[in-house]
């Protein structure tokens, strides 16, 4: 009985760690138009980088909602942004290294509307010590990629 | 030894008081460039010339400096004997003219790090970049600057003049 009370006070503990952390996947249920594309390289052996992407929705006021997190684990990731609707980006590069116990995190933000018929490329990467996110746009099934701006709205 | 970030951070206004031997702390460009003249301490002026316009240089400069550098930094060091929680704001500025660009960075600490002597409201300047123009595609840089650390900003701001490797730097580091 008294193995029962700890398991389900750990597992109380977990929900509620996890849900303090604010962070959760974003569903990505959408139809995929927009590839992320990401490089990390910290520069040093004793160092590593982890990129992420936080995703909102964005009201005619610059108001953000939060609508979940993507990891950048991978080279290449598809995610599903609503089409016609505004968006605000928060790419996320964290960085930790082993010997100095230090951590740190820093990045920037993009806000965009997806327009319906057209798909979006980010480029996002992080090498020794500089980062960058560079936002191209192209129609459906056109090569031509034109670089966009990072956008007025900035809520954050 | 490597200097600590929060080192720096206090050193860097101090050195720039005690190289302009006056009690008054740089309030514009000018004085700060007069200061580093002068030879302030863990301060120098580097100078070199890059195969680009100044006109593109300061497209550069308003493409990256507004998303690169005005931001909110926070810093959290612990050791078993010591705890810091530093906040600075970082304000850039790009001066672009026909026949010359600036960019200018402040630097104000917000919490952590305790602000001595009077500054400019944006908070001390860190650094001074003047480009001009040496020839139809050439250009001359002044880069007005601290000579420890900062690492990754001197090198993207140097990679903003030459036109390689764009990115914003990592002000965490």
């Amino acid at each position: 009985m008294k193995r029962l009370s700890l398991i389900v006070a750990a597992l109380v503990l977990a929900l509620l760690a996890g849900g303090c952390s604010g962070i959760f996947p974003y569903k990505n249920d959408l139809d995929k138009n927009l590839t992320v594309r990401t490089k990390t390289d910290s520069g040093s052996f004793f160092t590593s980088v982890k990129a992420r992407v936080d995703i909102y929705s964005v009201d005619d006021a610059c108001k953000v909602t939060y609508r979940g997190t993507v990891d950048l684990k991978r080279p290449e990731v598809a995610i599903g942004l609503p089409a016609g609707s505004p968006n605000y980006l928060d790419f996320v590069f964290s960085s930790s290294s082993f010997l100095a116990n230090a951590k740190g995190s820093t990045g920037f933000d993009l806000f965009f509307v997806t327009r319906p018929g057209h798909e979006y490329v980010a480029e996002a990467s992080y090498v020794d010590g500089i980062y960058d996110v560079i936002l191209k746009e192209r129609k459906n099934g056109s090569n031509k990629l034109r670089e966009l701006d990072f956008g007025e709205c900035r809520p954050k | 030894m490597k200097p600590t970030r929060f080192a720096l951070l206090v050193l860097l206004p101090a050195a720039l008081l005690a190289g302009g031997c006056v009690g008054k702390m740089p309030q514009n460009p000018d004085e700060f460039r007069q200061a580093l003249t002068e030879g302030a301490f863990l301060t120098k002026i580097d100078t070199y010339e890059v195969d680009r316009s100044t006109a593109e240089i300061g497209k550069t400069f308003k493409k990256y400096a507004p998303k690169c550098l005005d931001k909110r930094i926070e810093t959290i060091s612990q050791t078993r004997t010591s705890y810091q929680h530093i906040i600075t704001k970082y304000t850039p500025t790009v001066v672009a003219g026909r026949d010359r660009v600036e960019l200018h960075l402040q630097e104000k600490h917000e919490q952590g790090v305790l602000a001595v002597y009077e500054e400019p409201e944006a908070g001390h300047y860190m650094l001074v970049v003047d480009v001009t123009p040496v020839g139809k595609n050439r250009s001359k840089v002044e880069f007005y600057r601290p000579s420890m650390g900062f690492k990754n900003m001197m090198t993207a701001i140097e990679n903003w003049t030459r036109g390689e490797n764009l990115g914003c730097p990592d002000l965490t580091k």
